[in-house]
């Protein structure tokens, strides 16, 4: 089977007429959450089994209980009172006698209010084959398309070629009650087996009433003989009852283990987030400890600036002063200045101690050395200018060297921005990572006041109840073991007096009756057996193509229906406890693979393979892997994904792994983005992008 | 010499539009820290200004004196009052202004003045120079003719 194309028109968020095309091959469609991408996979839900999810309530709903609300909001307000509104999903796709079929389904509703509606209780469903040699064509409706729809895509496999990622746990349940028990009977004829061992059952037990009833010439085998039937009987009653348990808490064990993947993914999640928030909390103290390294950087440098690097450029004017000074003091312009007890220190001696001539009191030399004293004018002038000629000198030697200071500055200066630049590199890289395990419906705020330790707690929690329910199960399984052995032993005892029997009619019946019906039940295990080994022989297949494509995953898988589990072994079979999420994803894709070869061998058909969110919990190199293993496996793939670019971010864009594989990967023929146009909430409707 | 109680004169149009501008004031009505200003004192841009009309040779007349100047030569802390004398000495090519205090004081008032114009101009043409004291730098840097490296 090979879906050429979905035509969606006014359902849930698409709005109008909206058509994805579909090659043999991969075909992915990207988009941000709110986009549409669960509701394209409702749009095959809904075409093919009249069912769609409601998020919210994490529950699969008929079109009779969505009402109104499975159509577009767009589309709703838009009509007037008293028109009609319809919605319709449409695939065509085509079998591999390349027989044409065309399935729509519609449903309307119309406007007899302005909130009010009159619903119509079913969706009306047609289905028209054209048949690839002669071109006739047939249309069936309703039950009749129903009917024809069986054939194609039967129910019970749904799960397997509609794939949920979210809801994996119920797809891994082995229970009697489970999907994969369903489907169990949808790929293989199992039920006429089992439709047989019933039969001859009751055969056998009618038989054996007849030959019980029939008194035996012998009275104490009579007795003998009745009263061990009466304790098989019980023995059986009681086995059928431990099997019923068993399969109870079967159901009851994988109900807990669901809650158990789903706390111990939630809290992986958080933790994961909670890490990767420390540690951009980290980047950013880091950050910010840098950034007052430079500001302090700035605020010392912000001293030298006043005190000398505003000066820089001045050079030439210094130096000219200082010429100027020099020039002035070699033609004794500047006087140098006398010290005014130096003066009177002559005066005293009468002798001028600079020429060394005596200056007797009254003479000239005597009163011009006394001339000097006191003039405080010239001193101070002479000081001022020589203080200004020291100035000058320091600050002329300080500004020559300012060049080289700023370079200093800019070294340090450029070194610390490196490492800020670094760090914000390091900052948005980790940023990035954690938007793409970030849980949807879970805020930077909420990770980290979440209450790690109350997660834990509900997470062993739920382990606790898990154990309990094996620890029953195997409890069981023991005493039915023992239940079966006494069984045996009576039986064998009950045989040898049917030996000893004289109703020969009846002993013939009877034992012709058990040879049936113990070749029935062998065959039908026989059965059930060779056909749980083709799953797991498959399963087997697709998990090594999943580890030669990447090492961090490791072991074989093992379908074990007798504890109705699948999980990962080593070489000697022995169980593998702390798988990584990667290894359990793959393990999961691979055994819903298996399901849907084992399936396609049947049905001599090839199912196409529509995902959701197959693997919201993978990130980075592991996704990818998981995505190629998908595009590898199935003949046609339609794998819807979100979209972990920043949409606004070119750079995130360019880097985004699957964005590049869809340009790279040639497998991929159709490639689609999902966006939301509209501001308001009934304006919101899907607009697709073709990316390939 | 020029006094020390001596009030330095500005001009009106530089007090409102740069001095305010760039440097703290009492009638300060941006919520700025002080730290926040790339000048801590008005003498300092006072300084600054001076330099850059020595350097560029650019004195100018005051159009219109701001009626209370706000600091008095002795806030010009030292060795800058005496800087600016050299620098003044230098311009006139005399140390006979050192006994004209008033027209010592003019000289280096003028060139300010001048100076203050550059950096109104600079500031105009772009708004990131002077907001910050890495704008400083630059500034400075630009001096030597050499990139930040």
């Amino acid at each position: 089977m090979l879906i050429r194309r979905i035509e969606i028109e006014n359902f849930l968020s698409y709005y109008d007429k909206n058509i994805f095309e579909f090659d043999e091959g991969p075909t992915i469609i990207i988009g941000q959450n709110n986009t549409g991408k669960s509701k394209l996979f409702d749009a095959f839900n809904w075409v093919l089994y009249n069912r769609a999810f409601k998020t919210e309530e994490e529950k699969w709903y008929l079109t009779r209980d969505w009402g109104a609300e499975i159509i577009n909001n767009l589309a709703k307000k838009e009509s007037t009172t008293g028109n009609t509104v319809e919605c319709s999903v449409s695939i065509l796709f085509i079998d591999e006698e390349e027989n044409k079929y065309y399935l729509t389904r519609e449903y309307s509703i119309k406007k007899i209010g302005k909130k009010d509606w009159d619903v119509a209780k079913n969706s009306e469903l047609s289905l028209t084959v054209t048949d690839s040699i002669t071109n006739n064509t047939n249309t069936y409706y309703d039950k009749d398309a129903d009917e024809q729809l069986y054939s194609l895509f039967p129910e019970n496999l749904s799960k397997y070629f509609l794939f949920q990622g979210e809801n994996i746990s119920q797809i891994m349940s082995l229970n009697n009650r489970s999907a994969f028990n369903k489907a169990l009977t949808d790929l293989s004829r199992i039920e006429v087996f089992e439709r047989a061992q019933r039969y001859t059952s009751k055969v056998l037990k009618k038989i054996k009433k007849e030959f019980e009833n029939k008194d035996d010439v012998d009275k104490e085998l009579q007795e003998k003989k009745k009263r061990l039937s009466e304790e098989i009987d019980k023995l059986t009653e009681d086995l059928a009852i431990q099997d019923e348990l068993f399969e109870n808490t079967c159901k009851e064990r994988d109900i807990a283990k669901a809650v158990y993947d789903k706390k111990n993914e939630e809290l992986k999640k958080n933790e994961e987030c909670a890490v990767i928030l420390r540690e951009i909390d980290y980047l950013k103290k880091q950050q910010q400890s840098k950034n007052e390294l430079r500001q302090n950087l700035l605020d010392a440098q912000k001293k030298d600036i006043f005190d000398r690097w505003m000066y820089a450029g001045t050079e030439n004017i210094i130096k000219g002063f200082l010429n100027f000074y020099k020039k002035n003091k070699v033609e004794k312009k500047i006087p140098e200045p006398i010290r005014q007890e130096f003066i009177k220190e002559m005066l005293e001696d009468q002798v001028c101690k600079v020429c060394g001539n005596a200056a007797p009191k009254g003479s000239n030399e005597y009163k011009k050395i006394q001339g000097y004293l006191n003039d405080k004018a010239l001193d101070q002038e002479i000081e001022l200018i020589n203080q200004l000629s020291l100035v000058a000198d320091t600050m002329f030697e300080k500004v020559c060297s300012i060049s080289s200071e700023i370079k200093t500055f800019y070294n340090k200066s450029n070194s610390i921005d490196i490492q800020i630049k670094d760090l914000q590199i390091k900052i948005k890289a980790k940023e990035e990572e954690l938007r793409t395990i970030i849980p949807a419906d879970v805020s930077e705020d909420e990770i980290k006041s979440k209450n790690f330790a109350q997660l834990q707690r509900d997470r062993d929690n739920a382990k606790n109840d898990c154990d309990k329910y094996k620890l029953k199960m195997e409890q069981i399984s023991f005493k039915k073991e023992y239940m079966r052995q006494q069984l045996h032993e009576k039986k064998e005892k009950y045989d040898s007096i049917v030996e000893s029997s004289s109703n020969i009619i009846e002993k013939q019946r009877f034992v012709l009756a058990e040879k049936i019906n113990s070749s029935v039940t062998q065959f039908y295990t026989v059965f059930l057996k060779k056909l749980i080994s083709d799953i797991e022989k498959e399963t087997n297949t697709y998990f090594r193509k999943m580890t030669e494509k990447n090492i961090a995953l490791s072991g074989q898988v093992k379908v074990d229906y007798e504890n109705r589990e699948v999980y990962p072994v080593d070489e000697a079979e022995n169980r593998l406890q702390n798988i990584n999420q990667a290894n359990k994803i793959s393990l999961q894709i691979a055994f819903v693979a298996a399901i849907l070869s084992v399936s396609n061998k049947f049905w001599r058909t090839y199912f196409p393979f529509v995902s959701d969110a197959p693997i919201s919990a993978l990130g980075g190199n592991n996704k990818l892997t998981a995505v190629e293993t998908m595009i590898d496996i199935f003949n046609q793939s339609i794998i819807v994904l979100k979209d972990d670019a920043v949409t606004d971010d070119p750079d995130s864009m360019r880097n985004d792994l699957i964005r590049n594989m869809i340009q790279n990967n040639n497998h991929i023929k159709n490639a689609y983005e999902l966006r939301m146009n509209g501001e308001t909430l009934d304006e919101q409707c899907t607009n697709i992008i073709k990316l390939k | 010499m020029i006094e020390p109680t001596n009030w330095i004169n500005i001009d009106s149009f530089h007090y409102e539009n740069t001095y305010k501008r760039l440097c703290p004031s009492q009638s300060d009505e941006s919520k700025k820290t002080k730290k926040e200003f790339v000048f801590r004192t008005m003498w300092e841009l006072f300084v600054w200004g001076a330099l850059l009309g020595y350097t560029n040779k650019c004195p100018k007349e005051l159009e219109k004196r701001y009626k209370s100047p706000p600091f008095r030569w002795q806030m010009i802390k030292d060795p800058h009052q005496k800087l600016l004398i050299v620098m003044a000495v230098e311009n006139v090519n005399s140390f006979d202004i050192l006994k004209k205090p008033d027209e010592l004081k003019k000289n280096i008032e003028m060139h300010s003045n001048g100076g203050l114009d550059l950096i109104h101009k600079e500031m105009a043409l772009d708004p990131l120079a002077y907001q910050n004291t890495e704008s400083l730098i630059y500034e400075i840097q630009k001096r030597f003719g050499e990139d930040r490296g």
